[in-house]
């Protein structure tokens, strides 16, 4: 059998290029695409919040998009501000309720080319004073970043993650906001 | 031929790029007692056709505490954690655990006391064994000082 001398150029690219619509090169998830939108009318409490989160990792190139906490808690700032459901968001210490998030787990596939991302974080909501929790719920969220909506792998692992946390935020503040508080 | 030979190395660089990557991770929830919980039951995850859930028991047993398993609610009532896991497989000659994540569990609330994640791409890859071992490593010691952390008879 004849070992051809020269490799077609299409064959080289493609070989470049099929990782790269695969997979690729990570980048962070962005908070402002994490900000959710709430689904009906919100009951806005009169209290102040402060929040924190934890369990979030931060992105290396060589992974996958990952929430850090940081951006999750940006997002859900915004969010909670957006939507007016508590009067302000203040510093820890300094509000009348505090919000804990805790990021328990992200579920990314490997590669594919429609993504389907999921995200479960336990949410926490207790009185500053007393540290009565008021509210606990662990909310789990789903979201697909289909094919066509970006053509690099990691792109589309970088919308679904960021619309699994966008989801899931506007789960709890949909929850939240059904809260008599006391 | 030096056109193949520089396609093969090109291909093999492609390919290896995410062949050597590995990663642990592990998280308790503030105020979680991990030290007060002795009595746990796995939760066998349906699509689990490999038993990794009795890989978590045995290990969690070898480490001193009482464990049992079994499907979704049947836990005894004794139980004071459950514990759930989720396990990614890949294909690299043959299948191996990509990534292992377990979560204890209240089982009242079902909100997490505690999780971990291991993940070792196919290069650096672990056996299902050592991947539980690893994830429950990890656990006990962000939750307690090292030496509480491995399992007894470990050199």
């Amino acid at each position: 059998m004849k070992i051809p001398t020269r490799i077609p150029t299409i064959a080289a690219a493609l070989l470049l290029v099929t990782p790269l619509f695969l997979g690729g090169c990570a980048t962070p998830t962005q908070s402002t695409a994490m900000v959710a939108t709430p689904v009906g009318t919100v009951n806005r409490h009169p209290q102040s919040l402060s929040i924190t989160v934890a369990g979030g990792s931060e992105t290396s190139a060589a992974g996958a998009s990952k929430i850090s906490d940081n951006d999750f808690a940006d997002a859900l700032r915004q969010s909670i501000t957006q939507s007016g459901l508590f009067a302000k968001v203040s510093p820890a210490g300094q509000s009348d309720y505090h919000l804990e998030v805790q990021i328990v787990r992200l579920d990314q596939p490997i590669m594919g080319f429609s993504m389907t991302v999921t995200l479960e974080a336990d949410w926490k909501l207790a009185r500053q004073g007393d540290h009565q929790i008021v509210w606990q719920k662990a909310i789990i969220s789903t979201f697909t970043a289909k094919t066509g909506e970006a053509f690099a792998g990691v792109t589309r692992l970088r919308l679904a993650t960021e619309g699994a946390a966008r989801a899931n935020i506007q789960d709890a503040i949909g929850q939240m906001s059904a809260l008599a508080l006391p | 031929m030096k056109n193949l030979k520089q396609l093969l190395i090109l291909a093999a660089l492609t390919a290896g790029l995410s062949g050597c990557m590995s990663s642990q991770k592990a998280t308790v929830s503030p105020g979680a007692d991990l030290g007060a919980i002795k009595n746990y039951y796995v939760v066998h995850l349906p699509q689990d056709g490999r038993k990794i859930n009795q890989l978590i028991c045995d290990d969690l047993n070898v480490r001193g505490y009482k464990a049992t398993t079994g499907e979704a609610g049947n836990a005894p009532a004794e139980a004071e954690a459950l514990v759930t896991y989720q396990d990614k497989w890949m294909w690299d000659m043959a299948m191996y655990m990509l990534q292992l994540d377990i979560q204890f569990r209240d089982p009242k609330t079902d909100i997490a006391l505690a999780s971990g994640e291991a993940m070792h791409t196919s290069l650096v890859r672990r056996s299902p064994p050592e991947m539980v071992k690893e994830v429950l490593n990890q656990i006990y010691q962000k939750a307690s000082p090292p030496q509480a952390a491995t399992p007894m008879g470990d050199k």
